[in-house]
């Protein structure tokens, strides 16, 4: 990694226009979370910084996919959609399995995790179970994003660029004095077409704004970031899979997503009394609202609107001594949050949905001789609303010991979680039983109440590392093995509530009705939406080398990991209820791979490559239905690869002062879609290429991405018995420039 | 005994005359709940229930109703039924409800939804002076009796 970005350090010397990072090259991280230097750590971590976040397109975290070994971010649906999978594990809704902190500051809510990278100085992925300093959510690793700060850097920088699918991109950030900002738009058209209205169905906007402003006296240092994101995109392009074929995106209501977050992070640094004092604070407000046509096709069955309105508060606080032994660091810290989230997620049924998914059900239950049952409304709303309060303390230590060339790390935190729900969904539908009634009844559907969920952890760690040689040495590397544990928070799974009223509203109908099933069971109800916390336990080795001699510069990584995961989160139909589904952390799974990431460079010349290969099964995955143990998880990539190849010319010309040409690949391995291995994407390979032309102030480049249009699917979902599948985007080619004062 | 004679004694602080009803001597109170055996002759057997409940209602027009709880006609049913049969007329004499009624369209649930392949005939039947129910009746083509002991 190290030479990549001496690569790009001379690259940025020749054109003038990165910023210097002066520290790159100790690549120390300037987290307050991270004691350790990278080359310290005993976990594998890829580092990406602003050189190759820049020149090679990574626009988003989803861009980090497979460039980190084993990460993979599906690109579809929206930006709510943020799934992340690695090392075999995953999440599609509520919490996610990596957490993702910028500037320090966690990002609290997964629908926030797809954001633009703008001025991102460095993205560090901290691969296996972060538990002990990060907490809930970083079960498999956590993504470290520090952005730009007025300290590094002085000037203005901005971009410019034009692509496939009318995609329009503009930047520009002013760093002077104590403050820097930065403002950024997006447009795109969108690459699907939906054939209902032969409208562009996934056309997005995007605005973001960030300040950030400095402070630092003799005893205090401050640092405010200040991040307003505003985002507005179309629907979902999913198709519709029947008769072997995949039909084109053809859906006829509104589906969509916009998103309003506004983040406020203040970070101060104090040494008093012999200890150094860290304090990260943040306000997080997300207001976001989806459509969605959850049938996806041209019947009108039922759709969704769900909006939130999200306000949170951050705590943390971490003491590192002044003054310490040779030997022994340590940090010891408090963490601590407050959410509330309030939402509603309506479902409002439909025509198509009414006679379908209610009426035909129903009446196939009622006796001919009583009639046949029907619903007044054209169309009505089941009506749900959440307030939903989480709390979350945290106390953790981690010490370091320096023994010789050895380095051993040994941490605790113990977590505690609470969460509150009320929740109140409703229905009024007008109903009739033809000929037996006369005139129709008008029935009303209620469930309310509140429910709640606690949960501790411990998370321990014990990792010990063994240093080769020194790093200014020809040949230096590291050695290190860990065993580390992380949990991915528990809660409420809030869409099976529609479930919960849908069965209400059935039950109430017959008891208006008079009418009385036979397996009449007891129906589910808000106890069966809340789950508790899954965990995980990693055991992992890994080795790092560095050569640096005559003119090249190699690194290398390997890490081998096995990982074991309890309290799985999975949805169960449980035996003695009527109908309906409900959470349970009755899962298991565990999951072993390897990583490696390769590093050359040599004059011009620079080569980078990282692949994983992994084996992730159930050990336990029974859902009352079907047993699924022994079958591979799904949506998780059984290996991953990137590799890229570039070479630089420089010139001795006033004009045109550098010209780099690169190519990569990334590859992806089988995906299987369903915990029955009915459905996989078979793996596939996706070409890039990119010039790039130095000239005084700016470069000019031509980036292109899937060049062979390779077809793949990035997601598949079933709903009301149809499988759907959304296709990866096709070719796409860009043009743009940077500059730099 | 004791206890009988108590709910007789309580039973009579709510009767009352009824204008609408001629004959009747006490005011009957709103509703008793019954607990006892049904029994419906089904391709010439007789099916009987156990621990069927059935309430009588006295209503303001002077009639009373009989609600079924969560019964069914034949065994066969896949569903059982919450069944009304209203507009009866009886007679309230020395301690004893007599009562009857004729073509009366059976309805169900809080719907009142109407069954009229099970138009009530030759409904028959009394409460006794010691609470025990018992009527005749049949529900279209199936006869069906039933007797049974008032619940607190």
């Amino acid at each position: 990694m190290s030479s990549i970005l001496a690569f790009f350090a001379a690259l940025m010397l020749a054109a003038g226009i990165h910023p210097k990072d002066t520290i790159a090259e100790a690549v120390v991280v300037s987290s307050v979370k991270q004691s350790l230097k990278i080359p310290e750590v005993a976990s594998p971590v890829t580092s990406v910084t602003l050189s190759a976040i820049e020149d090679r397109g990574i626009s988003a975290p989803r861009n980090l996919s497979a460039v980190v070994p084993g990460l993979h971010i599906p690109d579809y649906g929206s930006a709510m959609t943020s799934s992340i999978y690695m090392r075999g594990l995953g999440s599609r809704i509520d919490n996610p399995v990596v957490s993702l902190y910028v500037d320090d500051v966690p990002v609290l809510d997964k629908n926030n995790y797809d954001f633009q990278f703008v001025d991102v100085r460095r993205a560090d992925m901290f691969r296996g179970p972060q538990g002990t300093l990060y907490g809930r959510n970083s079960m498999v690793g956590i993504l470290s994003v520090e952005t730009l700060a007025p300290s590094v850097y002085q000037g203005i920088r901005g971009g410019v660029e034009y692509g496939s699918a009318n995609t329009v991109g503009a930047r520009i950030s002013m760093y002077r004095g104590r403050s820097g900002t930065s403002v950024a738009y997006r447009h795109s058209d969108g690459f699907y077409v939906n054939e209902y209205d032969g409208r562009d169905c996934d056309k997005s906007d995007a605005l973001y704004l960030r300040v950030r402003c400095e402070l630092d006296n003799s005893r205090v240092k401050m640092d405010n970031h200040f991040a307003l994101s505003l985002h507005r995109q179309g629907g979902y392009p999913y198709r519709l899979w029947q008769d072997g074929i995949l039909q084109p995106v053809n859906y006829n209501d509104k589906s969509g997503y916009r998103r309003l977050s506004f983040t406020d992070g203040f970070r101060a640094e104090l040494l008093t009394g012999g200890w150094k004092m860290n304090s990260v604070t943040s306000l997080q407000l997300l207001f976001d609202s989806m459509d969605l046509d959850q049938d996806f096709t041209p019947k009108s069955m039922f759709t969704l609107t769900q909006t939130q309105r999200q306000y949170a508060v951050t705590q943390e606080l971490i003491f590192k001594p002044v003054s310490k032994p040779e030997w022994w660091d340590s940090q010891t810290g408090f963490f601590c949050f407050a959410k509330y989230n309030n939402m509603s997620a309506p479902v409002r049924f439909l025509r198509d949905g009414i006679n379908s998914l209610i009426l035909d059900n129903a009446n196939a239950n009622i006796p001919e001789a009583f009639g046949t049952l029907d619903i007044i409304e054209e169309q009505f709303p089941i009506g749900s609303d959440f307030g939903i309060f989480t709390y979350n303390a945290a106390l953790y230590h981690e010490s370091y010991f320096r023994l010789g060339r050895w380095l051993l790390t040994a941490g605790v935190r113990i977590d505690h979680e609470g969460n509150f729900m009320n929740y109140d969904s409703r229905a009024d539908v007008n109903f009739i039983l033809a000929p037996s009634m006369k005139e129709p009844y008008l029935l009303h559907t209620r469930y309310d109440g509140s429910i709640s969920n606690f949960y501790f952890q411990i998370l321990p760690k014990i990792s010990a590392l063994y240093r080769i040689g020194e790093s200014r040495d020809k040949f230096s590397g590291q050695a290190f093995a860990t065993v580390s544990k992380g949990y991915k928070s528990g809660g409420f799974n809030t869409q099976i509530f529609s479930d919960i009223l849908q069965n209400k509203m059935m039950t109430d109908m017959m008891g208006a009705l008079g009418v009385h099933l036979d397996s009449e069971g007891e129906g589910p109800d808000a106890g069966n939406t809340t789950y508790k916390p899954e965990t995980c336990m990693n055991y992992e080795a890994g080795v790092r080398l560095a050569f640096n001699g005559g003119g090249h510069r190699l690194t290398a990584a390997l890490s081998a990991f096995y990982l074991q995961c309890r309290n799985q989160q999975i949805t169960v139909f449980p035996p003695g209820k009527s109908t309906g589904r409900m959470m349970a952390n009755a899962g298991r799974s565990r999951s072993c791979g390897i990583e490696a990431e390769l590093s050359w460079s040599w004059k011009g010349l620079s080569l980078q490559a990282s692949g994983s290969v992994l084996n992730a099964v159930f050990k336990e995955y029974n859902d009352g239905r079907n047993d699924y143990s022994g079958n591979v998880i799904p949506y998780s990539p059984s290996s991953t690869l990137f590799a890229l190849a570039a070479y630089s010319f420089a010139f001795d010309h006033p004009f045109f002062r550098s010209l780099e040409i690169s190519a990569d690949v990334t590859g992806t391995g089988r995906i299987v879609w369903d915990e029955a291995g009915e459905f996989s994407q078979s793996p596939y390979y996706i070409l890039g290429a990119g010039l790039r032309l130095g000239l005084p102030h700016s470069t000019v480049f031509l980036r292109g991405s899937n060049l062979t249009g390779t077809e793949f699917d990035t997601f598949y979902f079933k709903s009301v018995g149809n499988s759907f599948f959304q296709r990866g985007k096709p070719f796409r080619i860009t043009i743009g420039a940077d500059f730099e004062f | 005994m004791k206890k009988l004679s108590f709910i007789a004694a309580i039973m009579a602080l709510f009767i009352c005359g009824c204008e609408k009803n001629s004959g009747n001597d006490e005011q009957q109170p709103g509703t008793l709940s019954f607990s006892g055996t049904m029994s419906v002759i089904f391709r010439g057997e007789t099916v009987p229930t156990d621990d069927v409940k059935i309430d009588v209602s006295y209503e303001e027009d002077g009639t009373l109703s009989l609600i079924f709880n969560q019964v069914k006609f034949v065994p066969q049913m896949p569903v059982s039924l919450d069944v009304k049969v209203s507009g009866i007329t009886y007679i309230d004499r020395d301690g004893v409800v007599t009562f009857s009624g004729n073509n009366i369209i059976p309805t169900y649930g809080l719907v009142d939804a109407e069954m009229p392949d099970y138009t009530v005939t030759g409904l028959t039947g009394t409460i006794s002076g010691n609470n025990i129910l018992r009527f005749s009746l049949n529900f279209g083509a199936v006869p069906t009796s039933y007797e049974g002991a008032l619940t607190l």
